[in-house]
């Protein structure tokens, strides 16, 4: 067992932080969160281009680096600290994996280096609605290449050009019959209307399809598996973009607690702040444990992903929650105000346990698998 | 990062199951409270002869005294060897994983040619003599006192939580060799025979209604001088390796193992129900986290590296997974945990010692909180104060 990053991993995570910490703080996040892109388009094609993070995990031979998602994890760790990135979960990892697992080589040589160059921004809306990956959670039609339907709180809908939408055969039942499908956000018939979150800095949108043309992706057969994967594989990246976010808001905290007094001492001095802050520290070592290991596992094909992705989103949505929650808690009043950031990360950790499904529903899941019920 | 073993460790791995597996032949004894300890004791000692006489008996210790020199990840691997033929936890384990080391770090050449090899063979019993009955968390405001008495030691006081004392051949024991002094600076650390003169050991019966600890009295026994490892005042310093050591070993335990066991129950009797199965769900989420963080830790102790914050909450960690497993292998039980005795009724029973010993749950969170994340200590009202002028239990009046 080697736990240990390699040399050019760490320079790489070196990188990813120097960047955000010049040019995409969360003040600079949290002044984008007003906009309706949330982002800024030139720092998007620095970050994406210049840095060459939206083709991280995207071959060589498409115009990517050709990574892994250990690398895809520390990037999103770094995002996560600032809660920074916009479009980059959606284009780099739902749309570049289910790509990947889903496409033929043809179609990965024709769409992959546009995303890989930042050129192009691309989301994935795999269910109607987020929730534990299932294939009755595709209820949007395709019909004689036109799909018929509405997918709800879409990842950056608002942002991509290039729709990657799941639907199914009229008719067809189950994982059978699930597609892929590929659309310009320009292209006719389709409708996309922004969703204000409760998270403010991802940006969601509904996408209304009414009969929108639409090729097929893939060599025919059941998409399903190709998706359950790619959707297996953002849970677990996403659990490192939680870790680096809670290990920023347990960072924030501590700092307060070293600098504020009352009584005549710092109140990180008194055993009932410590200990909030040792419970926080103890889950949130449990879940960059989990979080590391489970980018691991998904970063070998063929593995199976279910039981990693369980274990990292459980044990990360524990740790971002708290580690959030005690934000606010241990700076006070202050914690509760709009313009400090703490509740953008509140706001944020509730929000990702929603995305690919409540901890309790993977929970459930795993308690069959080990026989437990 | 790679989470299979390398190819070093895959081999270490073969060639500690090619020793094991001849010498292994049956499952070995479990302790259960309830078990004959001298039974225990006596199989142990067998086998530890046997691991000896292989060269296997204390491979963790350095080549020079006997030892393989194993990294910490072999050690892991040693372990979970040890763990799958059910001999990962022994009663000479105070010997093996503690005084051992701590004699091999501060020992003098005499001590070390006195103790390790015996130690190693499984000879010497040692229990450890630190806690008291005034000196729990605050370990350092212990009271037993050590005067000089010619070239060696007089030794006087109480000695509490002592596990197997009340078998054990010999102890390392930790006195105030001046009280004028700070509590820290003047402690000594002692090797004392158990069957010395003046030593008394009484048996302690835990709420699980056996027998592990004991309390042990020593009324002014002569201890020789050069039985003091280290110097009269070096004695924290000692304590300091040997605790470290102590918690290296606990950090080796699997917390999946009850886990499984746990699961293994409720398979046999055919699933349970769902807010129970998601119980266990999430206590399985946090058990293998915890193995994989203490993974990480021994990654970062094997490159020399600091182990990072997370070391420091893992005690804490597993001993949550334990409560929670012997809280939910009751729950697996249904009618049955109303019986005296079943598959988990002493592991429901010890549960709550598990936030007591090797440190309470609270001191570990405030050590985590200041080492680890950098947060103020608490104001010392004992700092720079001689030990005997500071107030004790019952002096508060």
């Amino acid at each position: 067992v080697n736990f240990a990053w390699s040399d050019e991993q760490q320079e790489f995570r070196a990188s990813v932080r120097r960047f955000v910490s010049e040019r995409w703080p969360v003040a600079e996040v949290r002044r984008l969160a007003a906009g309706e892109r949330g982002f800024e388009p030139e720092v998007w094609r620095q970050l994406a281009g210049d840095l060459g993070l939206a083709g991280l995990v995207v071959p060589e031979a498409h115009g990517g680096q050709g990574f892994s998602l250990l690398e895809l994890s520390i990037a999103l760790d770094e995002l996560g600290r600032e809660l920074a990135g916009g479009p980059f979960f959606a284009t780099a990892c739902l749309a570049a994996r289910a790509l990947a697992n889903v496409a033929t080589p043809a179609e990965q040589a024709e769409l992959l280096p546009g995303l890989a160059a930042g050129g192009t921004i691309a989301t994935l809306a795999a269910l109607d609605a987020p929730g534990l990956p299932r294939p009755d959670g595709v209820a949007c039609v395709a019909r004689d290449g036109r799909l018929h339907g509405a997918k709800r709180f879409v990842i950056d809908g608002r942002n991509a050009n290039l729709l990657l939408v799941a639907a199914r055969e009229a008719g067809s039942r189950g994982a059978d019959g699930v597609g892929l499908y590929a659309l310009e956000a320009a292209a006719p018939s389709v409708r996309i209307e922004p969703a204000p979150g409760l998270d403010l800095t991802r940006k969601l949108a509904h996408v209304h399809l009414d009969g929108a043309p639409a090729r097929r992706l893939g060599a025919g057969g059941s998409a399903w598996p190709g998706l359950s994967r790619t959707l297996a594989e953002a849970t677990i990246v996403l659990a490192s973009e939680q870790v680096g976010a809670a290990s920023r808001c347990l960072e924030r905290a501590v700092a307060h607690a070293r600098e504020r007094f009352q009584f005549g001492r710092p109140i990180g001095s008194f055993q009932a702040v410590k200990h909030r802050a040792a419970d926080a520290l103890t889950q949130l070592e449990l879940a960059r444990s989990a979080a590391w290991w489970a980018a691991w596992v998904a970063s070998r094909p063929g593995e199976d992903v279910g039981e990693a992705s369980a274990i990292a989103h459980g044990t990360a949505c524990e740790a971002f929650e708290r580690a959030a929650y005690e934000c606010i808690h241990l700076h006070g009043g202050m914690g509760f105000t709009w313009e400090h950031d703490a509740h953008l990360y509140y706001r944020r950790a509730r929000a990702d346990r929603v995305l690919f499904g409540e901890p309790a529903a993977h929970r459930a899941r795993l308690a069959e698998s080990l026989g437990l019920v | 990062v790679d989470f299979d073993d390398t190819p070093d460790e895959a081999a270490f791995r073969a060639e500690v199951r090619a020793f094991l597996a001849p010498h292994a032949p049956r499952e070995a004894p479990r302790y259960r409270g309830g078990h004959d300890l001298a039974t225990l004791l006596a199989d142990q000692r067998a086998w530890q002869r046997t691991l000896f006489d292989a060269g296997w008996a204390v491979p963790a210790w350095p080549r020079e005294y006997g030892g393989r020199g194993l990294t910490a990840g072999q050690r892991q691997i040693w372990a979970e060897e040890l763990g799958r033929i059910g001999r990962r936890d022994s009663m000479l384990s105070g010997g093996l994983g503690m005084l051992g080391p701590t004699l091999i770090e501060h020992g003098s050449e005499a001590q070390k040619r006195r103790f390790l090899a015996p130690t190693a063979r499984g000879d010497i019993l040692w229990c450890q003599l630190f806690s008291e009955p005034g000196a729990g968390s605050d370990l350092a405001s212990l009271a037993t006192r050590a005067v000089r008495d010619g070239d060696g030691w007089c030794i006087t006081g109480q000695k509490v939580w002592s596990s197997f004392a009340n078998h054990a051949d010999m102890g390392f024991l930790l006195a105030r060799t001046d009280p004028s002094l700070p509590k820290h600076a003047g402690i000594g650390f002692f090797l004392v025979e158990m069957r010395a003169p003046g030593v008394e050991v009484r048996p302690l019966v835990e709420m699980t209604g056996g027998n592990h600890f004991n309390e042990v009295f020593f009324a002014e026994v002569r201890v020789p001088g050069e039985n003091l490892v280290g110097g009269p005042g070096e004695g924290w310093t000692l304590a300091r390796t040997t605790l470290m050591h102590e918690r290296l070993s606990i950090g080796s335990f699997s917390a999946l193992a009850p886990v499984e066991r746990l699961f293994a129950q409720v398979r046999a009797q055919g699933g349970t129900d769902p807010v129970t199965a998601d119980a266990m769900a999430r206590l399985f989420a946090q058990a293998r986290a915890l193995d994989l963080l203490s993974a990480r830790v021994r990654t970062a102790l094997a490159r020399g590296q600091h182990p990072g914050p997370g070391a420091l909450v893992m005690k804490n960690a597993i001993s949550d997974v334990m409560l929670h497993a012997a809280d939910l292998g009751m729950r697996a039980l249904g009618a049955d945990a109303l019986a005296a005795d079943g598959a988990f009724q002493h592991d429901f029973l010890f549960a709550p010692s598990m936030h007591i010993g090797g440190g309470t749950e609270e001191v570990l969170k405030s050590l985590a909180a200041e080492q680890g994340l950098g947060l103020p200590r608490e104001p010392d009202v004992t700092r720079g104060v001689a030990f005997e002028k500071l107030p004790r239990s019952g002096s508060a009046r």
